[in-house]
């Protein structure tokens, strides 16, 4: 394409000449029209973008000039030789807009390219999203069925617990699961305990062993019967009694606080024998722990 | 005449007359002289402005499908620019 572009402007610049030429020449006059063409002609034809997209039209425009120049140079009437120059000089101009055409057009199949990755592009970028938003919430999911799970156990360890201190006659109280051990478990005014009641205290120890997270609180508790300070002694040396075996079984000291109450906290009337019976105990109060969710649900 | 004619219509369907007014009217200027030398019987005279016309008028023409083909070009452009900024702006995220 460039050869031939080449070729185009030697055979141009050859025109010229003999049109210079020929104007100190015999009878032809130079032409205002014509020269007007020939720069139009010449300044298009060394468009890059008309020699790129439009040799053709680059091509016809030659050839009016070329008509013209011939009209000049055969002296032909200076109506016709304006008329062909004026033809020559809008081939030229059409040539110019064609190429424009052309090269817009080519950037426009370029950019329909570019669109349709950019639309492409887009589409991935979407459809990432959705995938990372499926993959969040199946994981969020997942979880939520471990956490499921996990309280479930809670739940079942939990309620193993429980029926681990009702084996062990413990009652649900208020206070949290409460074990009374009885009058009778004693020697009656001593805080030595019977050889029957070491093995119930045993199994509280075994208890303690498998939940160590597990504390107690040991009250010694009497009835109205006597002297206050004897029975708040009596009591408080019952409920360290307990203690003791419990420590013996290897239970650390500092799980358990026992105290005594004395007289002062009855759990039935001290004016007969039976409810006497009653007051007379040592209660044994598991407490709650953080994990203990079902304490005050009644079952 | 019947040819020029052609030219002219073809030039405005392009979208000479928003686009490539100037060529656009020396064609019908052309035209117009004809007619009155055509009326006067002067039929080769009338013969050569409208051939001049058909030139005009084809340059109407090319003018304006260039003048066109430009704004699209631009409009794609525009639209590409917009949907990279998207792009970027997703990816950002």
């Amino acid at each position: 394409m460039k050869e031939k572009n080449v070729i185009i402007k030697t055979k141009l610049s050859i025109v010229i000449g003999c049109a210079l030429l020929a104007t100190g020449c015999a009878g032809k006059k130079p032409n205002a029209h014509l020269d007007s063409a020939r720069s139009v002609y010449e300044r298009v034809s060394s468009s890059d973008v008309v020699n790129e997209f439009s040799t053709e039209d680059l091509n016809v425009a030659k050839l009016k000039l070329d008509d013209a120049v011939d009209a000049w140079k055969d002296k032909k009437s200076k109506g016709e030789i304006n008329k062909r120059a004026y033809i020559a000089e809008k081939y030229a101009l059409i040539a110019e807009q064609r190429s424009t055409l052309l090269q817009h057009q080519a950037q426009i199949e370029n950019g329909k390219l570019e669109r349709t990755n950019a639309q492409m592009d887009l589409r991935v970028n979407e459809a990432d999203a959705a995938k990372k938003a499926a993959l969040d919430m199946t994981a969020k999911a997942e979880q939520l069925q471990k956490e499921v799970q996990m309280r479930e156990q809670k739940l079942q360890a939990q309620l193993a617990e429980i029926s681990e201190l009702k084996a062990l006659q413990a009652q649900n109280t208020d206070r949290g699961m409460v074990l009374t051990l009885g009058d009778v478990l004693f020697d009656t005014g001593e805080s030595t305990l019977r050889a029957g009641a070491i093995n119930n205290i045993n199994q509280v120890a075994a208890f303690l062993q498998k939940y160590p997270d597990r504390t107690l609180q040991i009250e010694g508790h009497t009835d109205s019967t006597g002297d206050d300070e004897f029975n708040y002694n009596l009591s408080t040396d019952r409920a360290l009694a307990v203690r003791s075996v419990l420590q013996e079984q290897g239970i650390d000291g500092s799980r358990i606080v026992a105290r005594g109450l004395g007289e002062n906290a009855p759990i039935a009337s001290n004016s007969v024998a039976e409810g006497r019976q009653r007051n007379r105990r040592v209660e044994i109060i598991f407490n709650q722990t953080e994990d203990t969710l079902l304490s005050g649900i009644d079952e | 005449m019947a040819l020029t004619q052609t030219s002219i219509r073809n030039a405005e369907a392009a979208g000479a007359v928003d686009y490539a007014s100037k060529p656009l009217r020396a064609a019908q200027q052309k035209v117009a002289i004809a007619q009155r030398l055509i009326d006067r019987k002067k039929y080769d005279r009338a013969k050569s402005h409208l051939a001049l016309a058909i030139v005009d008028a084809e340059l109407a023409e090319a003018s304006a499908e260039a003048k066109k083909s430009a704004l699209a070009e631009d409009e794609l452009a525009q639209s590409i620019d917009l949907m990279k900024k998207e792009i970027e702006r997703a990816q950002g995220q």
